[in-house]
């Protein structure tokens, strides 16, 4: 009884230290008013049009492998339930908030098991405190609910290898379809945690027990899969819309090679890709023999699965990936997870013996460490080139200027999750967000109306955006049915050509009239 | 043969004569008719002037419900997998137990029209590891049962085994013949066992000894039940899934959390002594023994999960699966009525928490399974034919939230199905139970069934036929 009130006080505790914390740092957010990224813009967009119950809100929410469902999900009672408006982006920022401490919690509750809270405390300040996840948090985009989930998972499966027990399997398994739904990027890592259960789900001689283990654990990514793949029927009307955006890298990747550049060699992928990859990777790989040599079988699967994380980052980038800061990414997202194995004593049995002082020291210098390199980081000039800034009014109001001289009914279609970002400080109804752009159906519906079609460059995520793979080279080359209009920086326009109509019926047969 | 016992002092109804508040022998008080008939005439009127917004608001508290329900059932799981969500007790605590020390226990088996089952019952009865002169079993079969009194007359009954003839009278139940063999029990502890259960042979002693290691608040002990066919058809290996989850996670998972637990039919383990302070079962409650379990909690008392299993015999036939489970899901509905007779006296006496057990155990169990065919035919309709208007019954967030309900809930019952069967070891079924949400297609229309059947005929047991799968898998 007196433990069970013990553990009760514990859990109040911390949750009041998760409030306290997420308390604030949206009271910071809220008190400096950082800009939000183009990522957290688009989110808030498709929360406010879930909450509408559009049919755009559906779509934007499966429609697309680079914008995962879960995040977004998030932010819905956020944006449902506040009253009063929040200024674009808000949402997002404040729901990462929550999330960081959350992650903050977990790193230091899976630290304090092993050097006591004190220590937990320091270690997680150092790791979670690192500029380029502040930056990213306080931006409001997605990386929180990643990071935490790939803790949680590979702390897991670090278990699971080592003591085959339940919760740890259920772990891995919820934890690894909560990871598919936050992030496509963590496929690699989930195919290593498949080939991790196989192998040590039993002997060759347990083949039910074997197969339930996998049934167990990867079931429920590969629901998340399906399901996926199932509202992408129901809603997009093809059950593979949400990953038509393959086709446009594999095509990258083909021009690549028929111009003679070829795919970046790996030498050169690992240059590019900083020195806190490279720095993850390194202390990742030393601290897996650290652990191996220990027999430390937890630390050992913890930090093998953060190198791997982080190699695959660096795969994913030399395969033209087109989120330049890929690598970066999943090497943010694995640190606490090569914190936590190197956190871990010597003799997993005995977590509460104490610990000699190097082992203490370790992790402490280690996070200082990636500390330090995470500043330089912050001021490296690729990573400088993804700071958001937000340029938002401009272009549209320099659009809506453009489009209102040329005719008195305009309607702008403004293509992509770039454009819901695009759109986020505009509220005119002469704006209209496309993420499943048709050109026959666009002049059915708005018939009677001058039809543009703006479209963003084809770089970075905007050139996984539907409007490139459905009409490939759109960007460059324009098509049969559009006339290039004009540029608004990394904004292309288009004018959508229709039939001449009868001027009495241009303003009657007008929707919006 | 069989012994001449003297029972006309005996009240079975006890419970009904002392505290008429506690007993289902009324199934809805005026109160609860009158609330009832004033809910409904509210629906329609409000159906009827207002239909989009009262579907509206009715989505709304159905999906918030859906919402708590999983999160509920996760919760427990997650506490069940804890090392001390059952009691263990160990093979040195076993041996340490003296036969001197041991004090009577009583084991007592209803049945009724089972005379096949006899043999096979005695054998594992005489099986169990427990001194002979010290077990106290009682085979409780009705007076008119010639086939099975019959059968008990033919076997020579070991030593501490008697017959106990129940007389006719209604209501014709189970605990009614239960609260007599409580009355004639000479134990100090008491278990009661259907007619084809198998025990574990060490489940008395492992209840002798949990018993004493507990404090004196814990008056009784559930074991685990499973069952000894399941390969048997699909519909054993879903059973499975189901008895499974919630023998293995679920009440576990109540028990770690000091919750009210529903008890299962068989395998409780009572001191005598309290059982008989609450007047038995509930002679009129066709699952008495979920009844008994809430009712221990309001009088102050507390269960516990043992770690121990009894073997059963799953019903591999449609056909009699149903009236069984309508009889289950029937007497939930009655404990549910009985208890929130008056809401207030049960919050107070179970407290805030056990309260909210109480209702997602019973009453939400009961709800969901109603609830659901209105909720796949929206979800069929609306896959099917595109009918844009079922659109607008779900507002933006509880859209969402029905999505999330209906992707991810169905999949964590799914999933909570698939773990029971990991961690009862059979690991072969695993794969079955994903394809369980067919199965809840026959949860539902029984649940729809005992809807009816308890208006029509509250009291009417509808027996489950045993022997159907002989082998064990």
């Amino acid at each position: 009884m007196v433990s069970q009130q013990a553990r009760i006080r514990r859990k109040g505790a911390l949750l009041a230290l998760w409030a306290a914390i997420a308390v604030t740092l949206c009271g910071s957010v809220a008190l400096f008013n950082p800009a939000p990224s183009q990522e957290a813009l688009a989110l808030d967009r498709v929360a406010q049009e879930i909450v509408a119950n559009t049919t755009m809100g559906r779509q934007a929410i499966v429609g697309s492998i680079w914008w995962a469902p879960l995040p977004t999900i998030l932010r819905v009672p956020l944006a449902a339930w506040w009253p009063g408006e929040l200024p674009p982006g808000r949402v997002s920022q404040w729901t990462e908030c929550a999330l960081w401490a959350l992650a903050c919690l977990l790193l230091a509750g899976g630290i304090s098991r092993y050097q006591g809270v004190r220590n937990a405390a320091l270690i997680t300040a150092l790791t979670m405190l690192n500029p380029w996840i502040l930056r990213h948090v306080m931006a409001g985009s997605t990386l929180a609910l990643t990071l935490s989930t790939t803790l949680v998972l590979f702390y897991a499966v670090g278990l699971w290898a080592n003591r085959q027990g339940t919760r740890a399997l259920i772990t891995a398994g919820l934890a690894g379809a909560i990871l598919l739904g936050c992030s496509i990027l963590a496929l690699p890592s989930l195919l290593l945690v498949a080939l991790i259960l196989v192998t040590t789900a039993g002997t060759s001689t347990e083949t039910h027990r074997r197969e339930a283990v996998c049934l167990l654990g990867l079931i429920p990514a590969l629901y998340v899969l399906s399901l996926w793949a199932l509202l992408n029927w129901l809603v997009m009307g093809s059950p593979l819309y949400f990953v038509g955006s393959l086709s446009s890298i594999a095509a990258g990747i083909r021009d690549q090679a028929t111009l003679g550049s070829g795919p970046r060699s790996l030498t050169g992928a690992l240059l590019t890709a900083g020195p806190l990859a490279w720095a993850g990777l390194l202390t990742a790989a030393i601290a897996w023999a650290r652990a191996t040599a220990r027999h430390h079988r937890t630390a050992a699967i913890l930090a093998l699965l953060a190198a791997l994380q982080i190699a695959s980052g660096l795969l994913l980038q030399l395969a033209t990936v087109p989120a330049t800061l890929v690598a970066q990414h999943l090497t943010i997202t694995a640190l606490p997870c090569i914190i936590l194995s190197w956190a871990m004593p010597a003799r997993p049995s005995e977590p509460a013996a104490p610990v000699r002082l190097t082992t203490r020291l370790l992790p402490l210098g280690l996070a200082s460490l990636l500390m330090v390199i995470a500043l330089a980081t912050t001021f490296w000039p690729g990573a400088r080139t993804a700071a958001p800034t937000p340029d938002a009014p401009p272009v549209t109001a320099r659009v809506l200027d453009y489009v209102t001289a040329l005719s008195d009914h305009p309607l702008v279609f403004v293509a992509g999750y770039a454009g819901l970002a695009l759109t986020a400080h505009s509220d005119s109804p002469r704006l209209l967000n496309t993420l499943d752009f048709n050109f026959n159906k666009s002049r059915q519906d708005y018939y009677g109306q001058d039809l543009f079609l703006l479209i963003h460059r084809p770089t970075a995520l905007a050139r996984l955006d539907s409007i490139h793979w459905l009409f490939p080279e759109i960007y460059h080359l324009g098509s049969r049915t559009t006339l290039h209009a004009d540029d608004f920086g990394p904004w292309r326009l288009f004018e959508i050509i229709q039939a001449p109509l009868d001027p009495a019926r241009r303003v009657a047969d007008s929707p919006t009239h | 043969m069989p012994s001449e016992t003297p029972i006309c002092d005996i009240d079975p109804l006890a419970l009904e004569h002392q505290h008429p508040e506690m007993s289902a022998s009324v199934p809805m008080t005026r109160t609860q008719k009158l609330f009832f008939i004033l809910v409904s005439l509210g629906l329609v009127l409000a159906a009827w002037r207002a239909p989009w917004p009262t579907a509206k608001a009715f989505i709304m508290i159905c999906t918030l419900f859906y919402t708590s329900l999983v999160l509920y059932k996760l919760r427990l799981v997650w506490h069940s997998l804890s090392s001390t969500a059952e009691i263990d007790i160990q093979p040195d605590e076993i041996a340490a137990l003296k036969d001197d020390d041991l004090p009577i226990y009583s084991v007592i088996v209803p049945m009724y029209m089972e005379p096949e089952t006899l043999p096979r019952l005695v054998k594992a009865l005489e099986a169990m590891d427990y001194p002979a002169d010290k077990k106290d079993v009682q085979l409780l079969l009705e007076a008119d049962d010639e086939a099975t009194v019959g059968a008990a007359a033919k076997l020579s009954l070991p030593p501490g085994f008697r017959v106990t003839l129940i007389p006719e009278s209604f209501p014709r139940t189970k605990p009614k013949a239960c609260n007599i063999g409580l009355e004639l029990a000479k134990g100090e502890f008491l278990v009661i066992y259907d007619a084809e259960d198998r025990p574990d042979p060490d489940q008395l002693k492992k209840a002798v000894a949990a018993f004493r290691s507990q404090p004196d608040e814990v008056v009784c002990l559930q074991s685990r039940l499973n069952f000894y066919n399941p390969r048997h058809n699909l519909i054993t290996r879903w059973f499975t899934g189901e008895y499974s989850a919630w023998f293995d996670l679920q009440l576990p998972g109540l028990s770690r959390l000091d919750a009210v637990i529903p008890l299962g039919g068989t395998s409780n383990h009572f001191i005598v002594k309290n059982l008989r302070e609450m007047l038995g079962w509930d002679a009129y409650n066709v699952t008495e023994d979920c009844d008994l379990g809430v009712r221990i909690y309001r009088m102050g008392g507390k269960s516990r999960m043992l770690k121990t299993t009894t073997w059963e015999e799953a019903c591999s036939v449609v056909p009699f699966w149903i009236p069984q489970r309508t009889r289950w899901l029937k007497g939930y509905i009655q404990t549910y009525m009985v208890h929130m007779r008056n809401p207030f006296r049960l919050l107070r006496d179970l407290g805030p928490g056990n309260f909210m057990h109480f209702q997602m155990l019973t009453g939400g169990v009961i709800l969901s399974f109603l609830l659901n065919p209105l909720f796949w035919l929206l979800a069929l309709v609306w896959v099917v034919f595109r009918y844009e208007a079922l659109v607008d019954l779900f507002p933006g967030p509880i859209f969402a939230l029905g999505t999330v309900c209906l992707f991810g809930g169905n999949f964590i019952f799914t999933y909570i199905c698939a773990l029971g069967c990991y961690r009862r070891e059979r690991y072969d079924l695993v794969k079955y139970t994903l394809i369980t949400p067919l199965y809840w297609v026959l949860m539902s229309y029984a649940a729809w069934r005992a809807f009816l059947q308890f208006f029509s005929n509250p009291f009417y047991w509808e027996k489950t036929q045993h022997g159907l799968s002989t082998s064990e898998d």
